[in-house]
């Protein structure tokens, strides 16, 4: 379940699709396996998902779900799928209320915002020499929670904050503008959209305001949030910084000609399901079953994020963490 | 009475009595070392040159399989092209001619593209959502292919390393013979000594070093 159709020709929204069908191709290389993908196109809209975890749920020859990309689905979908006995590893629905018991069947393999928001919190306070920092949340969960833990973790480092909500998709960028005073240094952008982060950055820029930025994982796209000098958090580490993940970077740039390095969470997210799959395979079939009963104890040793995968009583990634990039010249460079 | 020169003991080996035998213990065991030692050398050459053969050829195939690929794929998007272009221009004898030059993955690929709902349906049958497009294994099989042949030419590498230090060790066992025989035929006996010394630590090093090389 990951987005692979954008009414935005522009926009590549393939990216994990084209992780997880890499790992898959891999994977049955490897281990001499035949097993295949039945697409579900989903991004955030919940209505959509559902429709799709229906038909997935109702086909039987579905024994495990990679995916859903964002938390909003996931907490639309997981009764479905958890009604159904499926189990469903997302490579980047980050809401920490997730793993708090009440999607049975839900797994991740990236750190959650309960990482996220104090990793935020604590590289402000030690590296930005933040006077005030703004922190601007948009109207949805996501951005909520994530907001309230970076304010919580700066208020705990003895640093001042204010806050302001925007509404998410179109955000009063004038009201954020007029909200950064001279005493307020570090502007905070955990939104859910990235092209909001965009207007915001570019309202400040022409308004002559130029505050350290720190944006959060849901706007790590360049093609959508392109600040300079801009920091971005992600669970994605660069995948090239492995000589596993080189490898598999090269042969998904030969694949689709382009590269994108940070949507590789979805290749591990699918090399878990299918291991399980493999390794509770009974006469040759998988099973959702032996799916569920397999991921909790699943363990990969080495994998392209740089970590080993195993997952804790809660169904998080053990040891899950985010990185810090900033942008320059049209890329990413890792500072934490 | 004197005893005269006698051709026995201008031949004989001077030195402590048990002087010979251990010479001839030695020498013997420098030589035997030294055939083993000349055969673990070919053995290695051996499979050091159809190692290299083998990934030679491993990487010719390589080449092929990761060629095929790339033009396949190209094959596959221009004819695609060609076949929606003679489609939605309604042009069907030619629609069906592409149709027929395609490969059958291709077709299954774009027969699974066309089932698909509108908003189901990625914007190229060949996509990685397509479970019918094939293209992205081929690629894993020729990076396969091609991962199998570095390691075919590295073992090459090692085989050709390992036979050139059993030659060495092959250095080490003459200069003991060498330095036996002189022990043979020097009268001073602590060079005598020096010398049966010097022999059995080539002998020493050289079956250390052919238990390890081997």
């Amino acid at each position: 379940m990951a987005p692979f159709n954008s009414t935005n020709n522009d926009r590549d929204d393939s990216i994990q699709m084209n992780w997880a069908r890499v790992a898959l191709d891999n994977f049955n290389s490897d281990h001499g396996t035949a097993f295949t993908i039945e697409p579900a196109n989903v991004s955030r809209e919940t209505d959509r998902g559902v429709v799709e975890a229906t038909i997935l749920a109702a086909n039987s020859d579905v024994v495990g779900v990679v995916g859903p990309p964002t938390s909003i689905v996931a907490n639309a979908v997981g009764p479905i799928f958890d009604a159904a006995g499926l189990s469903y590893v997302s490579p980047s629905a980050t809401a920490a209320e997730l793993t708090d018991g009440h999607l049975k069947n839900f797994f991740r393999v990236v750190a959650n915002d309960s990482v996220q928001g104090p990793s935020i919190g604590q590289f402000i306070a030690s590296r930005l020499r933040p006077k005030t920092v703004l922190v601007v949340n948009d109207d949805e969960i996501y951005s909520i929670a994530l907001s309230e833990s970076i304010a919580k973790t700066l208020k705990r480092r003895g640093v001042a904050v204010k806050r302001i909500a925007v509404t998410v998709g179109s955000p009063d960028v004038d009201a954020v503008v007029d909200a950064v005073t001279d005493s307020i240094n570090v502007v905070a952008l955990p939104l859910l959209e990235a092209e909001d982060g965009q207007k915001i950055a570019d309202a400040l820029q022409a308004a002559g305001k130029r505050p350290e930025i720190i944006a959060a994982d849901s706007m790590f796209n360049l093609e959508s949030f392109n600040s300079s000098r801009a920091y971005v958090s992600t669970f994605a580490p660069d995948v090239t910084a492995t000589v596993k993940g080189a490898s598999i970077a090269r042969l998904y740039q030969q694949i689709f000609g382009s590269f994108a390095p940070y949507g590789a969470p979805a290749g591990v997210a699918m090399e878990t399901v299918l291991t399980a799959a493999l390794n509770s395979c009974e006469n040759g079939s998988a099973t959702r079953a032996g799916v569920t009963r397999t991921l909790p104890n699943i363990k990969l040793p080495r994998t392209i994020l740089g970590i080993p995968i195993s997952f804790d009583k809660n169904h998080d990634v053990v040891n899950g963490r985010f990185l810090i990039y900033k942008i320059q010249a049209n890329a990413y460079y890792l500072v934490k | 009475m004197k005893h005269g020169p006698s051709s026995d003991h201008a031949n004989a080996v001077h030195g402590p009595r048990w002087l010979p035998i251990v010479l001839a213990l030695l020498l013997g065991t420098a030589a035997v070392v030294s055939g083993i030692t000349a055969w673990r050398v070919a053995v290695h050459l051996g499979h050091s040159q159809t190692a290299f053969s083998v990934s030679t050829k491993a990487f010719d195939d390589t080449n092929t399989l990761g060629q095929n690929s790339t033009d396949a794929a190209n094959e596959e998007r221009s004819l695609f092209i060609a076949w929606d272009q003679a489609q939605s221009g309604g042009d069907a004898k030619t629609t069906e001619n592409i149709w027929g030059m395609m490969s059958i993955p291709a077709q299954r690929a774009i027969t699974w593209w066309i089932e698909q709902p509108l908003a189901n349906r990625p914007p190229s049958p060949f996509s990685a959502a397509n479970p019918q497009w094939t293209t992205p294994r081929t690629a894993v099989e020729a990076r396969n292919a091609s991962a199998e042949a570095s390691a075919v030419f590295a073992d090459a590498g090692d085989q050709l390393v390992q036979s050139h230090n059993l030659e060495l060790l092959e250095a080490l066992l003459a200069i003991a013979l060498l330095t036996g025989g002189l022990a043979a035929l020097i009268r001073n006996t602590s060079s005598q000594f020096i010398l049966l010394g010097v022999t059995v630590t080539a002998i020493f090093l050289a079956v250390g070093g052919l238990v390890v090389l081997w």
